[in-house]
């Protein structure tokens, strides 16, 4: 037995397991461990359920179990109807079906836990811990007599120590192979057990018998309800036996103050991971000149702040004339993150909408700049994406609701790598006679349908029809043209548009992807002609799709987004 | 009970696979094969994977025998789907009887026209991929056929026009088949739907459901009698009630 300190493994894949019967426990249990699961587990997590039916479930109930469940996020569902080799020892065999879950699930390795167990803070990383150890265990603060009596009687541990032997908690092990072996092994060589918690006995048995391939993992990992400080403060699941088992909808944990609250009514399930917002939110934004932009992006910043979420922010103020660099040092002040203010040395471009290489350039290292001193920093909790923002970008405060609720409309949402919006440019009505319509955020202004950032846009065939939008929905590049006679055009039904390359002016990464150094902007130019080069985006998107293998889309249903 | 499990890989935000799972799961059930469900991209190694559709799956497919349950070559697809064991299209093994009279193809109710004579177009199908040893890409396959034909007809996933250096960017978009002489496609179920219209039609991978009936060259017509294909073809599919009954699955377990 040894104990080994944590040490996360960023982006590795955590595949937890449990184990339910198919009755009201669906209803009651599951969904609480599955959202929670979701809410606190950083990286890619999936969930496995070892459903448990009886022979005499009806055919039709179990498919549409397995279509729920499925629909629940659950990755994958493997069902059984256990016969009853051991009338009267069920919880003996809950134990056995524990051992082998990883060839149940064809997993080279995973996380059971009990369904009645709350995860309330990461477990992300767990996966690193000891890696040529078959199991790592947790230490069941409840001394059992009757297993330690067990262990005793059968020369497992000296009879009459002077404190009591560490036992293991088997509802919460972590599995890097098929155990059922030993398992089976320890129930034939010692069939004598007690009857109150055999499987218990038997799982300190198998621990025992494995020697230094059974590690034990930190107490902080996995505590029980009753153990009411641990619980409040550290500890990383919560397990509810017997009694507690009926308060544990009620429990809410309330990490910060170090206290739970037990709430009358039930306490709500934290929303489905697809459509909720990020866990947090790095601000990553270039300002010059902005002062009548700032109170804008302002408002929506303290908005989120109001509603909970972390926040960080970045901001390279640079050259300004007038009062951005004040505003942003005032709205800094208390902040976490940093502000650079700069008076560049190169030559710089300053004229809006220029394509020449020495507006692009400096505007691709002064981005790759501030995203370096962003991501030297730690994230402002797990599940942070970063925002790249733009000055001139207005937006409506549920921006990122929207955003996420559309990514929860992919098939496969965990692929997408960034996700831009469908920003419309703002026209004064009299330019655009017969197309225009009022802007909703704006009053004043109208719009077309316009995709704005014609530039940095290119279609998942490396199309690029600047200064026209690829769109078929836009009033303004083709005015008086049916879309359907330009087969071409980007449909206006296809919510989730993959491209090679899109900015929009506002656009989410997972800050994962933003931590690789590698990942930043650049452009290049062809020939000595340096007025025309590449929109410093289309390199970030190229490197962000190939050096992850994930996806760069345009969500064409979050058109609330608005570039002056 | 069977000691075989199946595992089905669904994609519960395709609608109708999500539709599917419950039938399927049902109809397994009934006659006693363990199940599992599961949206993983790849073999989990636990039993015979069942492949709903052919766009999320295709890792698993590469990794050893699989059942291939996607969307019906012809007829309603809200009451048809195609079952296929260890490949797509003609390439798989339909388990289809071996003798087999015309009950159970009047069972699809589908009207089958008479062969046309005339007709000035040849329209070249779209595919959004080419399933098929033959061409690494559609645009190869384009490139091979297109001066032969006509006129281009988007496949309906993808309305696009083809890539623009390929031999189909050429060619007038359609979508009518109005005037047809004769449709082109690779193996595309499209060939099965123009040979019940009475189209000629061209195929020209061996993988195409209509490959019995069609010709392999744009430039040859194949008007053949098409009976015993279609008592070939009624077994290639299966109703959602035949499915949640179970009645496929000993063929194919």
């Amino acid at each position: 037995m040894a104990t080994i300190p944590l040490s996360a493994a960023r982006g590795a894949i955590l595949d937890i397991v449990t184990i339910c019967k198919a009755d009201h426990w669906l209803d009651d249990v599951l969904p609480r461990f599955a959202a929670l699961v979701d809410a606190n587990c950083s990286g890619t997590v999936r969930r496995h359920l070892l459903l448990l039916t009886a022979p005499e479930t009806p055919a039709e109930d179990e498919g549409r179990l397995a279509a729920a469940l499925l629909a629940r996020g659950w990755y994958s569902v493997v069902c059984e109807s256990p016969t009853d080799e051991q009338a009267g020892r069920r919880l003996l065999l809950f134990d056995s079906l524990r051992a082998r879950l990883p060839g149940t699930f064809g997993l080279r390795e995973c996380l059971y836990m009990d369904p009645d167990t709350d995860v309330v803070a990461d477990l992300q990383g767990i996966q690193s811990i000891a890696p040529d150890a078959d199991l790592l265990w947790v230490a069941n603060p409840l001394c059992l007599e009757p297993v330690v009596a067990d262990l005793r009687r059968h020369g497992l541990e000296p009879a009459g120590g002077a404190a009591p032997p560490v036992l293991m908690e088997p509802g919460f092990l972590y599995l890097r192979r098929d155990l059922d072996g030993e398992f089976a092994a320890a129930a034939a060589r010692h069939p004598e057990v007690n009857e109150f918690v055999p499987g218990s006995s038997y799982w300190n048995f198998v621990m025992r018998a494995l020697g230094p391939r059974a590690v034990r993992l930190p107490d902080e990992f996995n505590r029980t309800f009753w153990d009411v400080p641990a619980a409040a403060t550290r500890a990383r699941t919560v397990h509810y036996t017997g009694q507690w088992k009926h308060l544990r909808p009620h429990v809410e944990y309330d990490r910060p103050a170090r206290r739970i609250v037990i709430r009358p009514e039930r306490v709500p399930d934290p929303p489905a991971p697809g459509g909720r917002l990020p866990g947090a939110l790095a601000v990553v934004a270039l300002f010059r000149d902005a002062a009548d932009y700032l109170p804008h992006a302002f408002s929506r910043f303290e908005a989120w702040e109001r509603a909970g979420l972390p926040l960080r922010y970045y901001f390279l103020e640079n050259d300004s004339t007038d009062d951005t660099a004040a505003q942003l040092t005032a709205f800094m002040s208390g902040r976490r993150g940093r502000l650079e203010s700069r008076r560049l040395a190169i030559h710089y471009d300053p004229r809006r909408g220029g394509e020449h290489h020495d507006r692009i350039m400096p505007l691709a290292r002064m981005r790759s700049f501030i995203a370096d001193v962003a991501m030297a920093d730690q994230p402002a909790g797990v599940n942070e994406w970063t925002l790249l923002l733009d000055s001139d970008i207005y937006f409506p405060a549920d921006v990122l609701g929207r955003m996420f609720a559309e990514r929860a409309r992919d098939p496969r949402p965990e692929s997408i790598g960034m996700l831009t919006c469908y920003t419309q440019q703002l026209f004064h009505a009299e330019r655009i006679p017969g197309a225009a319509a009022p802007c909703p955020l704006l009053p004043g202004w109208a719009i077309a349908d316009h995709y704005f950032d014609t530039y940095a846009f290119h279609d998942s065939l490396h199309r690029h029809p600047h200064p026209a939008c690829a769109f078929a929905r836009c009033r303004r590049c083709r005015p008086g043209t049916d879309p359907a006679s330009l087969p071409g055009l980007i449909p206006r039904d296809r919510p989730i548009v993959d491209v090679a390359a899109a900015f929009g002016g506002l656009a989410l990464v997972p800050t994962t992807i933003l931590r690789d150094g590698r990942i930043r902007w650049s452009t290049y130019g062809s020939g000595p002609d340096r007025s025309r080069v590449l929109a410093e985006h289309v390199l970030f998107c190229d490197r962000l799709r190939t050096i992850t293998g994930s996806r760069v889309v345009v969500l064409q249903d979050v058109d609330c987004v608005y570039r002056l | 009970m069977s000691a075989t499990r199946v595992v089905i890989h669904a994609e519960p935000r395709i609608a109708w696979q999500a539709t599917l799972v419950p039938s399927m799961v049902a109809g397994l059930r009934a006659i006693g094969v363990p199940w599992a469900v599961t949206r993983s991209r790849e073999r989990t190694g636990i039993g015979l994977p069942i492949l709903l559709g052919t766009t999320c799956f295709r890792a698993v497919e590469a990794g050893g025998p699989f059942l291939l349950v996607d969307r019906c070559s012809f007829g309603d697809p809200g009451q048809w789907l195609s079952i296929v064991l260890g490949g797509h299209g003609r390439r798989g093994d339909h388990r289809v009887p071996p003798v087999r009279d015309g009950s159970r193809w009047e069972r699809h109710g589908i009207e089958v026209h008479p062969w046309r004579t005339t007709g000035t177009r040849t329209i070249l199908c779209g595919q959004t991929e080419p399933w098929s040893p033959h061409h690494a890409t559609v645009e190869a396959w384009y490139d091979s056929v297109g001066p032969a034909c006509t006129h281009f007809r988007p496949h309906p996933s993808s309305p696009g026009p083809p890539a623009p250096r390929s031999a189909a960017a050429r060619l007038p978009v359609t979508d009518s088949w109005d005037d047809c002489r004769c449709a082109v496609t690779l193996n595309s179920s499209v060939a099965v739907s123009t040979v019940l219209a009475g189209i000629p039609t061209a195929t020209m991978d061996e993988g195409a459901m209509a490959w019995d009936v069609t010709s392999h060259d744009p430039g040859v017509i194949a008007t053949p009698d098409r009976t015993a294909w279609l008592h070939w073809l009624a077994w290639t599919q299966w109703s959602y009630d035949e499915i949640r009954e179970g009645v496929p699955w000993p063929r194919f377990l």
